[in-house]
């Protein structure tokens, strides 16, 4: 497609390019939009037989539209259950995979490392070293009920990494490696109380602590749900803002000073950000991994690195994720998503290695 | 009066007591008069206004004396029959309903809500299409016979135990310890196929019953009925009542099942109540085989219908280490060395039956041998393993009493005493004990009992 004589492409070859990246970009958000949209109905439809995929999305345009079905018939059944059961679901999925995708690509970018993920900073231990205190000890900071109790907890622990290393940054020079050690640290740190706590409890608690770890979306209603688009919606306009920077900071941090970004408050700035973010969603969920880690990569691999496209596509194929991984959980019956997440993200993110690493020249 | 006529009065007279005396032994004191104990069991049914075991005209009785003004419904309040505060020719019409067990009545039964406290929820008798959640409420369940009214069920761990189960009822999915999303998605269509008409639930699963699923109860006028069943005295009762529910056999089986049960109790009560605290026998109880039960654990109330005294209450250290109402895993296995002096160890093990001789002996050395990670169950109680015994608690709470008790003192109640408990509850045709005998239940298991398998 290059010039033969000069390698320069022509005004022309650029408009093809630019129109191709345009169409991947529109592609990739269309696929991803289709997917939850598929998603979302095949969660819903479940187990009722005769109530199929048209079916579920006409229930659910009819509970829209303020239409009732007769009291305890399959409809009326499927659209309380569509309501009240896999609407929440589907949406926690969606804003925990929006949420852990778009702090993946923050946090990639920011540290310059392909590895990094939205629990690098040890927030996802911090989390659970609050929510397995509340689960096994019945130490909760807060009186309003066992369940909130556990939300509250694994919030604010997971701001417990969070805190420790911007109080850090401010006395020692903070680089993308020493940030990640130091969440290395506190991961190792809060592991060791977890094992503790959890080799010393009975056996129902044990399940109920370890069920958290693994991270679920069992039981999720509406009520926890406002909290959760609030902090995803914010954050994730905010990391739009400021995806230039990230792209800056991405190429190196002294790359950006040279540039004109002050790196130590900004990547300050970004962790807590990505803190409060990651610790509203994990409270809720649990620890889900790889969605942070694999959606920015997936999504690079088809758009390039320009964080202005990829934090919003990223969302999209976080959500779609998480959607695909939860409806294969709800098929496997009472496999948790966090599992299924694993043994997709696994595979997926090695492939993705393996890819990427025959491409010259490829950052991520 | 002369000699002969003294000799005659004074003969009646001896006669006249003695035939008196054996009346009271036989009749009198706390027995009922047909040599059975009282049936303690309160059925918890609004409408059963006297507080017995079943509803009655001697309720109504009771109703039209309220009505009348001669009684005070603070006194019987459960001469409410439809719960709403006051009796009156409703209440009276609604009792007739039930004395008539006639089908399709209003019934307002007594059980606990998701907090633990007191409700009454309305149901329609006889009940039907019933699914169960929870292992101490699904033989219950199948003790007052009504495994052939379960629509469904969300676990089955038990298979000949649990094999009354009507062969229509649905496997819901879920597990003993969890209703998944799918599992719940399966109930609601249940009940838009076939109508639930109950939802019974043992207290130890309330967990899983969600606001939401609770919502979806209400919407759909589900009954929610949670029973606390793990204890001996309230697993008779939940099994009296329910048997009074499904109606027919069912609720002779209840009667039954509870008298039999009250008998037991009885028994062991009149054996042991001279019994001071320093003469009972020191109790431990287990779950799980190395959890141990805490303080305030329903298997330790238990137990104290055994007549044994919970060790925490000889011991400060045990007590502020066991406080609580769960059980704790035991993480080494010298937990229990520094506790020399308890007088017994009960295991609490749910076995399924239907056991051959051999399959009885891989039970009896499974037991005693599993493997814990990688540390066999009886390392955990070395210096105990004289005292430790493990009874099955998938059997009635009576016949587990029974063993308790031998367990306890030996002397006072054999281990053919025991078995004949056993003997006399299969006699009593409970769907689940049907077909099985002392031999194909693992109901009791001891050191001895352990040498023996592997002799």
């Amino acid at each position: 497609m290059m010039n033969s004589e000069s390698g320069d492409m022509t005004k022309e070859q650029m408009k093809t390019e630019y129109y191709r990246s345009i169409a991947k970009k529109l592609a990739l958000l269309v696929v991803s939009v289709l997917g939850i949209v598929l998603f979302v109905g095949l969660l819903s439809v479940s187990n009722y037989e005769g109530i199929g995929l048209k079916e579920t999305y006409e229930i659910i345009w009819n509970h829209i539209c303020g239409n009732e079905y007769p009291l305890k018939s399959l409809e009326w059944w499927a659209d309380r259950y569509i309501w009240n059961m896999a609407m929440p679901h589907a949406l926690a999925a969606i804003l925990a995979g929006m949420g852990l995708a778009v702090c993946g690509t923050m946090m990639q970018s920011m540290m310059s490392n392909p590895l990094a993920d939205p629990y690098s900073t040890g927030i996802s231990s911090g989390a659970c070293f609050g929510a397995i205190s509340a689960i096994i000890i019945g130490i909760t900071m807060n009186s309003m009920g066992e369940e909130i109790g556990i939300v509250t907890n694994a919030f604010l622990g997971a701001m417990i990494p969070a805190l420790l290393i911007v109080f850090l940054s401010q006395r020692i020079h903070m680089s993308p490696a020493t940030l990640i050690l130091l969440g290395t640290a506190i991961s190792y740190f809060f592991n060791s109380m977890i094992t503790y706590m959890m080799v010393t409890t009975d056996a129902d608690t044990l399940k109920s602590a370890y069920m958290w770890q693994i991270g679920s979306l069992d039981g999720i209603g509406w009520s926890m749900l406002p909290i959760m688009f609030a902090v995803t919606a914010t954050g994730s306009a905010v990391v739009m803002m400021v995806s230039k920077k990230l792209n800056v900071l991405s190429l190196g941090d002294n790359s950006a000073i040279s540039l004109g970004v002050d790196v130590q408050r900004f990547r300050t700035a970004c962790l807590i950000l990505m803190a409060i973010m990651t610790a509203a969603i994990v409270s809720f969920t649990g620890i889900i991994g790889f969605v942070g880690l694999v959606a920015p990569h997936l999504v690079r691999m088809v758009v390039g690195s320009d964080n202005k496209f990829v934090a919003p596509l990223s969302m999209a194929v976080g959500a779609l994720l998480l959607l695909a991984a939860d409806y294969i959980a709800f098929q496997l019956s009472s496999i948790p998503v966090g599992v299924v997440m694993s043994i997709i993200g696994s595979p997926v993110f090695f492939a993705l290695i393996v890819y990427q690493s025959r491409r010259p020249g490829a950052i991520y | 009066m002369n000699q002969q006529t003294t000799m005659i009065i004074s003969v009646a007279v001896v006669a006249v007591v003695a035939v008196a005396a054996v009346g009271f032994i036989f009749l009198g004191g706390n027995d009922n008069g047909n040599g059975n104990a009282p049936l303690a069991s309160q059925l918890q049914i609004r409408g059963n206004a006297n507080d017995d075991y079943t509803i009655d005209s001697k309720d109504m009785t009771i109703l039209d004396d309220i009505i009348a003004g001669n009684s005070k419904l603070d006194d019987h309040p459960l001469a409410d029959v439809n719960n709403d505060g006051k009796v009156d020719e409703i209440d009276k019409q609604l009792l007739q309903d039930l004395i008539d067990r006639k089908t399709g009545t209003k019934v307002y039964v007594i059980c606990i809500d998701r907090a633990g406290k007191p409700t009454t929820v309305e149901a329609t008798y006889p009940l039907r299409n019933v699914v169960t959640y929870g292992t101490n409420m699904q033989m219950p369940t199948l003790y007052a016979n009504g495994g052939k009214y379960l629509a469904g069920y969300f676990a089955t761990t038990y298979k000949v135990a649990e094999k009354s189960i009507g062969s229509s009822a649905t496997d819901l999915g879920g597990s003993s310890r969890s209703i998944s999303d799918a599992a719940w998605a399966n109930f609601t269509k249940l009940d838009a196929d076939k109508g639930v008409g109950a939802l019974l639930v043992d207290y130890s699963g309330v967990k899983e019953i969600n606001n939401a699923r609770e919502d979806d109860l209400n919407e759909a006028k589900i009954p929610l009925i949670i029973y606390a069943s793990a204890n001996t005295e309230d697993e008779i009762t939940t099994v009296l009542t329910l048997g009074f529910l499904f109606g027919g056999d069912c609720e002779t089986m209840g009667v039954n099942y509870a008298q039999e049960s009250w008998n037991v109790l009885k028994k062991i009560d009149d054996k042991v109540k001279g019994l001071s605290d320093a003469d009972r026998t020191s109790y431990v109880c287990c779950t799980m085989r190395i959890y141990i039960c805490q303080n305030d654990s329903t298997f330790n109330t238990s137990a104290a219908s055994a007549g044994g005294i919970p060790y925490y209450k000889l011991n400060k250290e045990f007590a502020e280490k066991y406080n609580g109402t769960g059980s704790d895993k035991m993480t080494s296995t010298e937990a229990l060395s520094n506790f020399t002096d308890i007088g017994c160890i009960i295991n609490n093990r749910s076995i399924d039956w239907g056991l051959d001789a051999e399959t009885y002996k891989k039970a009896v050395v499974e037991e005693w041998t599993h493997k814990n990670g990688s540390i066999p169950t009886y390392k955990y109680f070395e210096g105990h393993l004289d005292k430790l015994v493990f009874i099955n608690n998938l059997l009635p709470g009576a016949v587990r009493v029974a063993y308790m008790a031998h367990a306890l003192y030996d002397d006072k109640f054999s281990m053919e005493w025991a078995d004949g408990i056993l003997e006399s509850f299969i006699d009593l045709n409970t769907e689940p004990l049907k077909g099985q005998t002392t031999s194909t239940i693992l109901a009791y298991l001891d050191k001895s009992t352990y040498e023996n398998a592997v002799a």
